[in-house]
């Protein structure tokens, strides 16, 4: 049989699994938007544990991992590094939310801060945000996926086919499914990357150079030591420094348990403990990083001089002549990343952007099949969109969703105030978190301006504190009795 | 003193490990460790050792709350 058949066939049968495990899902969820939004609160640790974990492991770990690898060495340590202390508030967070969840309805984050905090409009000011990075967001995941098939195939799939079909099956089984469709069709593409990224991360630095300690002293041999020296290099090929390199880990890690997609899970778990367990295990996934490095770091010897290091990985896969279903097993893993973390992006923007922006503004709210029915459209809608964007990409979308890590960054101080800081105010939450978006996003366009360089979030951050604490000391503190609901989440102990 | 508070402290301590300061201290390419660059090996261990903190809380936690 051709290759190019090989290739296909097991592509087809990678997607056909990954629909029919989004799909059945749908058969035991209720059709109410608890259901769809948050499972009916029902998902386990098994499931819970791939939806974590999957949320890293995008198109940019699987792809821009062994790029950063090759490109900028030791820097790509920053992927896994942030990891480790930014999964620690979850733990903390995560069962609180499920608590207040369970016994007042929430499903959203935005839910839980503005009613803490009395402002319908955080919660439509947190919508909009969410929408406008989760569409750049989910963009690249399309962008990957297409590029991924057109390159391995040689051109035989377009671009915007390979996109196309790859996020039809997730709108299939998003539309249909809901988060519990996301939640195991996530466990099935999990075990099946970090499958294919163990056997490549073994196999590629065994193959080429002997075995991981051989292929480190090659690229030392090689005139490369600087590369696997922390912190790495900077994009434009510089010596990192540390400023840079810490407070890119910082931000980063604050950020992480608040991207909302990702901390809006908290509330489809099936209880406070199994969702502990899960970020306790998240660490696990975090290992499965490790081969993906490999790869990269494969590459620095055999394939010097390859110009776009995102493509490094197909392009050592097109190199090596490796059986046919080998590469379509790759192909079909690269699609995995890319459709586990398109998957949720795509659920929680649509349901973001009804539950806390659009029912938020209107003067009845809608009924809950309307609603429902609402978010499921917007699904529609939203992939759509993005795919147009896809489709015609530019440089811009890139910059805007790093730029929006320094942004979600700035939800960290309000969350942990609603938890822990009785005093905050609603003046003081709303300052606070306005003004370290305006701070950051400031930084983000004028970088020349920074007094030091660190990454902009830092800076929002900054102001963020500043404002958060000083405006809730001067204005009258919130109602006692919301605050009080807040704060008394935790566990009871014995 | 509860395990809360042991937790916060490794925790803050594995922070300042993977980033400025501590990670200076270990950022250089050789030795190699298991075939690994020290800086490398250092970030493992680091993940390692959060997996290790994050598991005892989890286990601590468990014998003194209520399950709901």
């Amino acid at each position: 049989m051709e290759t190019g058949t090989i290739i296909l066939i097991v592509v087809a049968l990678y997607l056909t699994i990954s629909l029919l495990t989004g799909i059945i899902p749908s058969l035991r969820i209720s059709s109410s938007v608890k259901g769809y939004v948050a499972g009916d609160r029902s998902m386990n640790v098994f499931i819970l544990y791939f939806v974590i974990g999957a949320s890293i492991f995008s198109s940019f770990a699987f792809l821009g991992g062994p790029g950063w690898a090759y490109s900028r060495g030791a820097a790509a340590f920053y992927i896994i590094a942030y990891g480790i202390i930014g999964i620690v508030p979850l733990y903390f967070f995560g069962p609180r939310a499920w608590r207040l969840g369970k016994k007042y309805g929430y499903v959203t984050q935005a839910e839980l801060l503005s009613d803490r905090f009395d402002s319908k409009f955080m919660s439509v000011m947190l919508a909009l945000l969410s929408v406008v990075v989760f569409i750049p967001y989910l963009t690249l995941q399309m962008v990957g996926a297409g590029y991924v098939l057109n390159v391995i195939s040689e051109g035989m799939i377009p671009y915007w086919a390979g996109a196309g079909v790859t996020y039809i099956v997730v709108l299939i089984y998003v539309y249909f499914s809901g988060v519990m469709g996301v939640g195991w069709s996530n466990a099935f593409q999990g075990m099946f990357m970090m499958v294919m990224a163990w056997v490549l991360g073994i196999y590629l630095p065994n193959a080429l150079y002997g075995g991981i300690g051989e292929m480190f002293t090659a690229i030392m041999e090689a005139g490369h030591t600087a590369m696997l020296e922390a912190p790495g290099f900077t994009a434009g090929g510089e010596p990192w420094n540390w400023w840079g390199f810490s407070s890119a880990v910082l931000i980063s890690a604050v950020g992480f348990s608040v991207w909302p997609h990702f901390f809006m899970r908290s509330f489809a778990a099936k209880s406070a403990r199994s969702l502990r367990l899960s970020v306790v295990l998240y660490p696990t996934f975090l290992i499965f990083l490790v081969p993906i490095l490999l790869i990269g770091f494969s590459a620095i010897v055999a394939f010097p001089g390859v110009e776009q290091a995102d493509s490094i990985l197909p392009h050592v896969l097109m190199q090596l002549e490796l059986p046919a279903i080998v590469i379509g097993l790759f192909c079909a893993g690269a699609l995995a990343a890319s459709m586990s973390s398109g998957d949720a992006i795509l659920h929680s923007a649509a349901s973001i952007g009804i539950r806390d922006g659009v029912n938020q503004v209107l003067k009845t709210p809608l009924a809950d099949k309307t609603e429902r029915l609402l978010i499921q459209i917007s699904v529609l809608v939203i992939g759509l969109v993005a795919y147009l964007f896809a489709v015609v990409i530019d440089v811009s979308i890139v910059a805007l969703l790093l730029g929006s890590y320094g942004g979600v960054a700035q939800i960290f101080p309000v969350i942990f105030a609603m938890f822990y800081w009785k005093r905050a105010t609603k003046a003081g939450a709303l300052s606070g978190l306005f003004g370290g978006i305006l701070v950051n996003t400031f930084f983000l366009i004028f970088s020349h301006l920074k007094p030091i360089d660190m990454h902009e979030g830092m800076y929002g951050l900054a102001a963020n504190l500043i404002l958060l604490i000083g405006v809730s000391l001067l204005t009258k503190p919130d109602d006692p009795a919301r605050v009080e609901k807040f704060i008394n989440s935790g566990a009871t102990r014995k | 003193m509860n395990g809360r508070f042991w937790f916060c402290l490794t925790m803050i301590l594995i922070a300042l490990s993977i980033m400025w300061p501590g990670y200076t201290l270990f950022s250089s390419a050789t030795p190699l460790i298991f075939g690994f660059p020290l800086s490398f090996a250092w970030i493992i261990f680091c993940t390692i050792a959060g997996f290790i903190a994050l598991m005892a809380l989890y286990l601590y936690d468990n014998r003194n709350e209520e399950a709901d």
